[in-house]
């Protein structure tokens, strides 16, 4: 699950979040909530047991999973990026990276897109050290999964289907770029209710998209193969309790100003 | 010519070796305290032919501050045992098991792990 909680003291509504859908890995951005406080809260139930996954280095990125964090070590560490080693027993081993990138409010659309390309590159520099392309990476990006940033070949370099992810890499200009599936594309528009984002902002001006998806899940093709798309959502409401308000926009009243996405990956 | 095999049939024996012990113990910390404080067991290879295991209190939410507990350190025959720093030895699993418990219920262990849930909470 990941959730940009806005510096909200949502303890418990992340418990009952993680209990409801049963979470195994918890990536917050924007989260103030002390560690001991969201433990006391995600293990009031005697049944479940979250650990609190320590960085090497202060991050915007906080990790909580259910099994022990000696399973979900850290290979890299920025202020907003995380990118840590997965290896469950019996389970290939993958890489989980959690980014929360600079906002549109303290950066234009061409600095965000260097900023996608530089996280491009530290993703593909892990995946040469570990070995591996078994990538997972979530966050809020504070992009849209139609901006350069997310979509050139510098950058992410995600795309809308896993046909065309499926490639592993695309060749520009006699250089090889290794592709991203992004299902978050799935997620626009009003055909599943209200809700056509993950993130909501109405401004003045002329070009105005109202909904966003800034809160979004990159699969490398490797195991992007494995992956359902109808098994990620963008949470509005779980046991009777509603984070959208009745227009589908998030209720920042009640939980943060983006919605929650959960996701279940086989690997 | 076939080269002849002398190493015959080999299995790994059935017994809880004093590391599996340690890991079973350093698991049953966690739910105790909400998994503010943790418990884990590091391995290594010591000089000579020795394994030294390292029970450790471990705090995640202090930057996974760590406070060594005690090592341990066998041979490849697990017996006799001995705990480091403090020469004690023991021949078989039911004298360590024996002494394990008395250190991990002591008061001395008590207080450490009341004291780092203390400072996690403050």
């Amino acid at each position: 699950m990941f959730w940009n909680i806005n510096g909200k003291p949502l303890a418990d509504l992340i418990a009952e979040l993680a209990h409801v859908h049963g979470i195994q890995v918890i990536i917050l951005a924007e989260c103030t909530i002390t560690v001991p406080d969201l433990l006391l809260a995600l293990n009031r139930r005697k049944a479940t047991r979250f650990h609190y996954c320590a960085g090497r280095q202060p991050c915007a990125i906080t990790i909580y999973s259910r099994f022990s964090s000696s399973f979900l070590t850290p290979v890299f560490e920025s202020k907003r990026v995380s990118i840590r080693r997965l290896s469950l027993p019996a389970q290939s081993e993958i890489l989980l990276a959690g980014v929360h990138l600079p906002s549109k409010r303290y950066m234009n659309p061409d600095s965000q897109a260097g900023e996608c390309a530089a996280l491009a590159r530290q993703i593909a520099h892990e995946e040469d050290r570990v070995g591996h392309r078994r990538t997972v990476l979530v966050g809020d990006f504070n992009v849209d999964p139609f901006e350069n940033g997310m979509v050139s070949a510098e950058g992410l370099h995600s795309v809308m289907t896993r046909q065309i992810a499926k490639r592993g890499v695309r060749r520009v200009q006699g250089r090889d770029y290794r592709l991203f599936y992004n299902p978050m594309w799935n997620h626009f528009g009003d055909a599943r209710g209200l809700t056509a984002g993950s993130y909501f902002y109405d401004s003045a001006e002329h070009v105005n998209y109202f909904w966003h998806l800034f809160d979004q899940v990159l699969i490398r093709p490797e195991l992007a193969e494995r992956f359902d798309p109808s098994h990620l959502k963008i949470v509005t409401s779980f046991a009777g309790r509603a984070l959208a308000r009745t227009d589908g926009r998030p209720d920042a009243a009640v939980g943060s100003d983006h919605l929650p996405v959960v996701f279940e990956l086989n690997f | 010519m076939q080269a002849t095999d002398f190493w015959g049939e080999i299995g790994s024996t059935e017994v809880r070796t004093p590391l599996s012990i340690l890991r079973e113990q350093a698991a049953a910390l966690g739910p105790k305290t909400l998994n503010l404080v943790e418990a884990k067991v590091e391995t290594r290879r010591s000089y000579g032919q020795s394994i030294v295991h390292s029970f450790q209190l471990v705090v995640p939410a202090l930057d996974d501050y760590t406070y060594q507990l005690f090592e341990i350190e066998h041979g490849a025959d697990l017996y006799p045992l001995t705990v480091k720093d403090e020469e004690r030895t023991f021949g078989n699993e039911k004298q360590f098991t024996d002494w394990l418990q008395k250190e991990l219920s002591s008061e001395k262990t008590k207080k450490l792990v009341s004291n780092l849930l203390a400072q996690v909470r403050s």
